[in-house]
């Protein structure tokens, strides 16, 4: 998936800022619903899953440093 | 001017009469000297010869022979320590317990018994406090103080005999730290004591390429105030203060400080507090290391937890919104259904009307439509009946034609009229084909039937 690759949490999190906001006050449409509900739901999920990598990443970064 | 004696002594008579008028008039008694040693030297034998003088402005006002003898300089060494080793020197002032000693042949001269060590201890305090005045005015106590002070040292020059104790402790000590701290230590070798210790010193600490290192110390072992007065020479201390980089001291004291203890950037009671301390640093630095880590650590998760309680509400929100979102919706969808409901009924009772309106125009028009349509099917009726009987006429006759060739064509009348219908089971034979010869046939005739076998088939040309 390509457009996975492309993502980072910074525009992954904007984008899903628009939707929820969009939801929010109702500004999608039922034709367009769920499309945005699905794909708020992949954005949740990549963001989700790319803070557990940080926090792994993070904490094995500094059992590196040895200290 | 007493009159002369006319008699003549000998030199021996003479030199004796002086001994005792010196014996009599003085004897063993010991007589507190301060003098300056001019000339010293130490014979084979043990015993010290001496030049005491005494001098004011270059000019010499008195001198005097003078001698230690070898079992005195053992008993001074004794009561004194070693140290009184250093202050035989020339040019060095002395305060001394003398006898005065005339020997026929080697005629005046003074037998040092004992030093007065603490009238020497006395100037050199004074000479040491006139060094630090003089460089405390000029600022140059301070002057290492205000170098920025190093995180850690990893790169030091260490200023000490190679064969002291201490030095070995001090390398010693550092290497076997309990942390596994690796600190590179370069030997400069300097004696640490005597009278040239401190220009050597000054020379070695000129020579060192200080940009290769971060920290210069100087070690020494234990010592007394005299051993030490090497760390007071203040050209010495002039040099560690222009030094640009931390100089620390390591001097095993016993009371105060030196000079240099105060000019360095920090002074350590011993080298291996000294070396405690190099590994302190490090400990220190390391263990300010880990709370950064730790800190890193903290405001990651923070971060994170943050991130993490935004996704959760959305995931919540999301979860909630689209389907309020679609009840409203469905909501609007019922009102739109009853709206259709009323406005069905409308339509029907409209429709209804219509209908009514028909059903009483069909009830005030029916019996004179009824009574047309009566008249029309009685005439229908009468055509009908006119035309029907000629018709039934040739319909008879066609009827009598038909019977007449049905009739012909009856089989029974066929068989009669002399044919036969030939079978072989079921199947009525219309050609040889398909037959074979020993077949056995049925034949019809029309009063009765045959059954026969083929003898020869013999098929038409």
């Amino acid at each position: 998936m390509s457009e996975a690759q492309e993502l980072n949490y910074e525009s992954a999190f904007e984008e899903l800022q628009r939707i929820m906001s969009a939801l929010q006050n109702e500004e999608i449409s039922v034709d367009s619903l769920s499309e945005k509900v699905k794909r708020a739901s992949e954005l949740l999920k990549f963001c989700h899953d790319k803070l557990r990598d940080t926090e792994k990443e993070v904490g094995t970064v500094i059992k590196d440093l040895g200290l | 001017m007493s009159q002369p004696d006319s008699k003549v002594y000998t030199l021996l008579a003479l030199s004796q009469s002086i001994r005792n008028l010196i014996q009599e008039k003085i004897g063993n008694r010991l007589f507190g000297l301060k003098a300056e040693i001019a000339q010293i030297k130490q014979a084979a034998s043990g015993h010290w010869y001496l030049e005491l003088v005494q001098e004011r402005d270059g000019n010499r006002l008195a001198s005097i022979q003078a001698v230690i003898w070898a079992l005195d300089y053992e008993q001074i060494l004794a009561k004194h320590g070693p140290e009184v080793r250093q202050l035989l020197k020339a040019g060095q002032e002395l305060v001394m317990q003398v006898q005065v000693d005339y020997h026929p042949v080697y005629g005046l001269k003074l037998l040092i018994k004992d030093l007065d060590l603490s009238f020497m201890l006395g100037e050199l305090e004074k000479r040491k406090r006139q060094t630090l005045e003089r460089l405390k005015a000029e600022g140059l106590l301070d002057k290492q103080k205000e170098l920025s002070p190093k995180v850690v040292f990893q790169n030091i020059a260490v200023l000490s005999s190679a064969e002291a104790a201490a030095y070995q402790d001090f390398v010693q000590h550092l290497k076997e730290n309990e942390f596994g701290y690796c600190l590179q230590t370069d030997l400069y070798p300097v004696p640490v004591q005597g009278s040239g210790a401190a220009s050597q010193i000054n020379a070695r600490l000129k020579q060192i390429p200080y940009i290769d290192y971060d920290l210069i110390v100087l070690i020494r072992g234990g010592g007394s105030k005299l051993d030490l007065d090497a760390f007071n020479d203040e050209e010495l201390c002039r040099t560690v203060a222009e030094i640009p980089i931390p100089v620390h001291t390591g001097i095993g004291h016993e009371s105060d400080w030196t000079v240099i203890d105060l000019t360095a950037q920090k002074a350590h009671k011993t080298p291996t507090a000294l070396a405690d301390y190099l590994l302190d640093k490090m400990a220190a630095f390391e263990g300010d290391l880990q709370q950064l880590a730790e800190l890193l650590q903290h405001k990651c998760k923070d971060l994170i937890k943050l991130e993490d309680q935004i996704l959760l509400s959305f995931w919540e929100k999301l979860q909630l919104l689209p389907l309020s979102q679609i009840r409203r919706q469905r909501g609007e969808i019922h009102l739109s259904g009853g709206a259709l409901v009323r406005l069905s009924a409308q339509g029907l009772r409209e429709n209804e009307r219509i209908l009514e309106r028909f059903q009483s125009q069909l009830k005030e028009q029916a019996p004179a439509l009824i009574r047309r349509q009566r008249e029309k099917l009685q005439d229908l009726n009468l055509q009908l009946s006119r035309d029907g009987e000629q018709q039934l006429l040739r319909i008879q006759k066609d009827l009598l034609n038909l019977s007449e060739r049905l009739d012909l064509l009856r089989p029974k009348r066929t068989l009669e009229r002399g044919y036969s219908i030939t079978r072989k089971g079921t199947q009525s034979l219309k050609t040889v084909e398909g037959l074979a010869e020993g077949d056995l046939l049925q034949t019809q005739l029309h009063d009765g039937q045959l059954e026969s076998k083929i003898v020869k088939i013999l098929k038409n040309e």
